[in-house]
């Protein structure tokens, strides 16, 4: 059986500085796979190598193709949706245009509403005026709007009250069980991050250091001490 | 109060030349955050490129129309061939190339039609009619016709912004390139267009602005300075504000030249220079541009 999103030997970095070093990782179909790590543990990258946004090598395949090299414009029409770090809205786009920006379906957008309500009360509105877990909540939307194989989420918790953070988690708990739509979701805020995912990795200066199941991550002493602070 | 209605008028209708040009630069810097110093000297080439056709013998309208396709054309091909490749490096780099291509166009008429102006006859047959307007306001037929296309141009920007879903994409690329590319749509093709957008503008502005001067490698230069100080006026990202900002230079201009004594027809340009400083001055963002605020 091959992954859906198979990372094999990938380096990354900016001109001369490595960041990533023999990253191999696996999302198979619908799972939520989470990547752990400190601030500077090369998250980001790793993420924006798999969308085409960063220089890497090595090999990068969805359904056994390879995609690395090509651009992120074609990465996101052969199935990578990347929630970017700081959300990426259009601020000053309205809501709905937002969302119009990833699909021509109206019957998509309603669809979606109905999952955000919050977003349909706000659809007039530039989507710089709403507030961070809103501005959140739009970019996935969108992001969900062009029907990605796996959802590449950057930090969703970045900014957000732990409240309006749990809400977003559940949220994406919703959104696997209704479109089992596979995510590869890196995170600060371990915690949340395992009880969503399934398989988790973690993350040290650019290499993969532990990766097992979520539940067994959780009672790890290395995992617990480092990022569950317990 | 008619020779004040007079001026106004004298105004908007020079302001109508400043607003399609300010809109040129304005479409080209919210798609690329910077101001393209050669687009006035693009603007020339296309206006020497129709009346180089029009003197082979082609109709009025099929040598507009052809120039205004070659423009688009040459400037989505200038997108690609000179800014792509250094795009992703310093913003200096792109304004060198701007300015580069704004000596070399400058040169490369001179060298092909001689630096010496030739004066035009009207760009249509009732271009020299002169039309009675009320209140003694007297225009000619070029007149009336430079503004009637700037309400045209203006009017159909809007339609394509906010109504079309290319339109949509072009907002959603300026507003955030990375997002954009993210979301399937590709960018680079979206400032192609942009550029091909502006350099249509701009030859729009020449050919009309041409018979009302004379046709020589420096036409665009004065154009281009009101042309800068309208979209600073109107802010630089704002397409209406173009609009407003070149009529307001072309009234300000016009009545300043006639009223204030000692700036008269000799210190008319320093009006231009003035509004840009007191804009800068006073509100950077200009009358409708977005002021941004940059995270660290």
């Amino acid at each position: 059986m091959s992954a859906l999103l198979a990372v094999r030997d990938l380096h990354a970095g900016y001109g001369p500085i490595r960041v990533l070093h023999e990253i191999d990782l696996e999302v198979g179909t619908g799972e939520i796979v989470a990547v752990l790590g400190a601030n500077g543990a090369g998250k980001t990258t790793l993420l924006r190598a798999i969308s085409g946004l960063g220089r890497a090598s090595g090999s990068v395949r969805i359904d056994g193709r390879e995609v690395l090299g090509r651009p992120a414009e074609r990465l996101a029409r052969l199935g990578i949706g990347h929630v970017p770090e700081g959300r990426g809205t259009f601020i000053d786009l309205t809501v709905e245009e937002n969302l119009r920006v990833a699909t021509r379906s109206r019957v998509d957008i309603e669809r979606w509403y109905d999952q955000f309500p919050v977003l349909a009360q706000r659809r007039r509105q530039l989507a710089g005026t709403l507030s961070g877990g809103e501005q959140q909540m739009l970019a996935i939307a969108r992001t969900l709007l062009s029907k990605p194989r796996v959802l590449l989420l950057d930090e969703p918790s970045t900014g957000l009250a732990p409240t309006i953070t749990r809400e977003v988690f559940r949220i994406l708990a919703e959104v696997r069980a209704l479109e089992s739509t596979a995510m590869l979701i890196v995170e600060q805020n371990a915690s949340l991050a395992l009880d969503l995912a399934d398989r988790a990795y973690v993350l040290e200066t650019g290499r993969i250091v532990l990766g097992g199941p979520s539940n067994q991550l959780r009672y790890d002493d290395a995992v617990r001490g480092a990022y569950l602070g317990y | 109060m008619d020779r004040f209605l007079q001026q106004v008028a004298d105004g908007i209708v020079n302001g109508s030349i400043y607003a399609l040009v300010a809109l040129a630069l304005v479409l080209i810097h919210r798609t690329t955050g910077l101001v393209n110093f050669a687009q006035g000297e693009l603007a020339m080439l296309s206006t020497y490129v129709a009346w180089s056709l029009l003197d082979s013998g082609a109709s009025m309208p099929v040598a507009v129309a052809v120039t205004l396709a070659a423009s688009f054309a040459g400037g989505a091909l200038i997108e690609r061939v000179l800014i792509r490749p250094v795009e992703s490096s310093s913003p200096l780099a792109i304004v060198m190339i701007t300015i580069g291509l704004f000596i070399s166009v400058n040169s490369l008429a001179a060298w092909i039609w001689t630096p010496i102006g030739r004066p035009l006859r009207p760009l249509f047959g009732f271009g020299g009619d002169v039309f009675e307007l009320p209140a003694g306001v007297r225009l000619n037929g070029q007149e009336l016709t430079i503004v009637a296309i700037l309400l045209v141009v203006a009017g159909a920007l809007y339609v394509f912004f906010r109504l079309t879903r290319i339109g949509l994409l072009m907002r959603a690329a300026s507003s955030n390139p990375t997002s954009s590319r993210l979301a399937g749509v590709n960018v680079g093709r979206l400032l192609m267009l942009g550029w091909g957008l502006a350099a249509t503008m701009g030859a729009l502005a020449g050919i009309l602005v041409a018979p009302k001067l004379t046709l020589s490698p420096s036409l665009m230069l004065i154009v281009l300075i009101y042309g800068f100080a309208a979209a600073t006026l109107g802010g630089f990202d704002s397409p209406l504000g173009a609009v407003v900002g070149g009529i307001a230079v072309g009234l300000a201009e016009s009545l300043a030249a006639t009223y204030v004594a000692f700036v008269g027809s000799d210190l008319k340009l320093a009006v231009a220079f003035a509004l840009i400083l007191v804009v800068l001055l006073v509100r950077p963002a200009g009358l409708f541009g977005s002021r941004t605020v940059h995270r660290a």
